[in-house]
Parts: C-alpha cells; sequence; structure tokens
C-alpha cells in the first residue's frame, strides 16, 4: 500500500485532554483517509485530491471532531463512516455530471472508479484505514516518548528501547546485543540495559494508551476497550 | 505479547507488527504487574514470551538461566514499582531454582540453606505464574533431598 507521507507535526507533551488543533488534525488523520480512499480503488492522483477533498468539506468544514458524541464510540468510526459517505456521494455527483456533461467533475474520474486500482495485497479498504490509523498512533507514541526521553537525560534508555524493541518489531531489524549497547554507553551491567528497556516499554504503552483514549473519552476502560478493537481489526474481526 | 512472533504462517503477515506492537501495548496496560517480567524474558530470548516459557523448559541453557538471573536482579533492585521489584526478586530465585532442577548448577553463592528458604518463599507467592512456582517447588525438593 502506497500511502504517502503526510507532512508530520512535531509531537508536543501536551496533556492527553488538550485536543489538538483542527489543521494538526487534518494532517495526523490523513494517512488513514488516503489508505481507504486508495484502497478503495482511486488511482494514487484521484486518492490525493479525494483525501484533500474530505479534510477541506467534511473533516474541517463541517467540523466532524465536535460533532462526536462520547456516547456513541470512537472517533475512528465517526471518521471512517464519514469518509465511506463521502465516497458514495461523491460518486453518485460523478456519475450525474456524467450525465449532464456540464456539471463539475473534478475530482473523480468514473472510469478510474468502475476499473478500480487495486493494492496487488488486497487488504480491504477498512483494513487499510486501521493499519494507517494504527501506525500513525504508533509513530506519534514513538516519537513523544523519544522526546521526553531526551528532554530528561535518557538518551542511552531510548537508543537500547529504539534498536532493540522499536525497530526490531516494526522493520525487522537486527537487534544490537546488550554488549554493544553496554559498550556504546559505557555500562558495566546488562541490567541497566534491561530496566530501561523496561521502563522505555512501559512509557511507550502508557503513551500510546493515552493517544488512543484521546480518540474515544477520558476513562481507561475505554481506551482499552478501543486498543481491543484496534487489535481485532489487525486480526480480521469486525469491530 | 513481547514481539515478533518467530512464524507468520498466512498472508496477514504484513500486519503482524503492528499486532504484536498493540498486544503488548494492551498487555502492559491489562497486566502491568506481570509484564515486565514478560518482557525480561523476551530480552533473553526472544522465541519466549513469559518467564514460564523461559524457565521452566529445560532445554533452555545454563547460560540464558544466568543472564535472566542478572536481569531479574537488576529488575528487584531498580524497578520503577514495588510490585516489579518483588517480581524481580522472585523471578530471580526462580532462575537459580531452574538451573539447579534442570542442570544441577547453583547460579549463586548461598548455602543449601539460605537457598533452600528462597526456593521455599517463592514456590510460596501466589502472585507468580503456577507453572513458575511448580517448577520451584520441584528445586525445593530436590534440594532438601540433597541436603539429607
Amino acid at each position: 500500500m502506497d500511502v504517502p507521507a503526510a507532512p508530520m507535526t512535531t509531537p508536543e507533551d501536551r496533556p492527553r485532554t488538550a485536543p489538538p488543533s483542527s489543521d494538526e488534525a487534518s494532517v495526523r488523520e490523513w494517512g488513514a483517509i488516503y489508505a481507504y480512499i486508495r484502497q478503495a480503488g482511486r488511482s494514487p492522483e484521484e486518492a490525493r485530491d479525494l483525501t484533500q477533498g474530505f479534510i477541506a468539506d467534511v473533516l474541517l468544514g463541517r467540523d466532524l471532531r465536535s460533532r462526536l458524541d462520547e456516547r456513541r464510540g470512537a472517533f475512528r468510526t465517526l471518521l471512517l463512516s464519514s469518509v465511506r459517505n463521502y465516497l458514495a456521494d461523491r460518486y453518485r455527483h460523478d456519475h450525474a455530471a456524467r450525465r449532464h456533461p456540464g456539471g463539475d467533475r473534478r475530482h473523480v474520474g468514473g472510469d478510474a472508479i468502475e476499473s478500480g486500482i487495486v493494492d496487488p495485497a488486497g487488504v480491504d479498504p477498512e483494513r487499510a484505514f486501521a493499519r494507517a490509523w494504527i501506525s500513525r498512533l504508533v509513530h506519534e507514541a514513538a516519537e513523544a516518548v523519544r522526546a521526553e526521553a531526551l528532554a530528561t537525560g535518557r538518551e542511552m534508555a531510548w537508543d537500547a528501547f529504539e534498536s532493540r524493541v522499536l525497530r526490531a518489531m516494526l522493520e525487522g531489524a537486527e537487534p544490537p546485543s546488550y554488549e554493544t549497547i553496554m559498550r556504546r554507553w559505557g555500562l558495566d551491567s546488562p541490567g541497566d540495559v534491561a530496566n530501561a528497556i523496561v521502563s522505555m516499554r512501559r512509557a511507550f504503552a502508557r503513551r500510546f494508551a493515552a493517544l488512543v483514549g484521546d480518540t474515544v473519552d477520558a476513562s481507561p476502560a475505554s481506551a482499552r476497550a478501543e486498543l481491543r478493537a484496534l487489535l481485532g481489526l489487525l486480526e480480521g474481526r469486525a469491530s | 505479547m513481547n514481539g515478533p512472533s518467530p512464524q507468520r504462517p498466512d498472508a496477514d503477515w504484513a500486519d503482524q507488527p503492528l499486532r504484536d506492537t498493540l498486544a503488548w501495548v494492551l498487555h502492559s496496560i491489562e497486566q502491568p504487574a506481570s509484564a515486565a517480567g514478560d518482557w525480561i524474558a523476551y530480552e533473553v530470548d526472544p522465541s519466549r514470551a513469559s518467564p514460564a516459557a523461559l524457565l521452566c523448559d529445560p532445554s533452555t541453557p545454563v547460560s540464558r538461566l544466568r543472564r535472566a538471573r542478572i536481569l531479574y536482579a537488576a529488575l528487584r533492585a531498580d524497578g520503577e514499582t514495588a510490585e516489579e521489584r518483588t517480581l524481580g526478586s522472585r523471578l530471580a530465585v526462580a532462575c537459580a531454582a531452574a538451573a539447579f532442577l534442570f542442570h544441577g548448577e547453583r547460579l549463586t553463592s548461598h548455602d543449601d540453606a539460605a537457598l533452600l528458604a528462597s526456593f521455599r518463599s517463592a514456590a510460596a507467592d501466589e502472585g507468580l505464574d503456577p507453572k513458575v512456582r511448580e517448577m520451584v517447588s520441584a528445586a525445593e525438593r530436590r534440594l532438601a533431598h540433597a541436603m539429607g
């Protein structure tokens, strides 16, 4: 799946209750919106145009985030259904325009919709959306933990966590040995490396859960439920 | 719960890293007391997802048990929470128990009486995984028998 890199904001170590600005939100959700539209069969160019159109017309234009009723669930599901509806509207609009050639066809090429450009991996659009959504959360959580570690003089801890856990897990990189990390940082005991990794894992998990919590409501139970739902989506279970 | 799965049997393998990440984050939130023990087991042997998997397998080499004991002892000394420090203490003892039970080797300089007392204490800790407690109990019985 070719999800172009959206311009990333600089993560701030803000309190978890502070909502992101609208501009920031539009950037943060860009990848997931694009992934859905692209995997729904649009060409890269069409998908970019539709993504930008959705952000301008719906996400920002209708202030989608403010319409979230916390009792109804996650912002993720509201966003997903809104993207789905937007695509259906655009499809109808485009076909009406084809029946009336004077109409506005600035975004969608009907042939492309009908023929479709399907990712060889064959994942469905909702799963592509979930994958991009989770990737963004992982990226933001990692960036926030990194910034916090560096700001508090815990460079070694971040290095150990990033090289032995994050890169190994997400990129399949060969993790450096404990001895390599100990030499790099002048440490005497492998226990120092292990404790640093445990501490960073915990910090990452807290940060990730807080980011997930920001997309539902403030309760830890909701964040846990959303985490389980995200895991279920990647495991092919409906959510 | 810790890292990449050793096998990727289906076409979903591309999502496996994200699934693994979500799984250990969720595990950390739902079972914070045991998460640190699992992560250290993974640090020692990425194919082992828990202390039970690492310590209760007779094929785990002594070198890995020795490394695990050092890491759990470090958790005992410098863990962030009291629960983590207690867990580190118990699992360091469990490493010594596994080395004694499966390989007949001593990882500590404790005398028999002190080692037996530490085995008994760990085996009685209901916070430990039942499989680990069972293994430590077996080591305790073997040591008691050897002591006559």
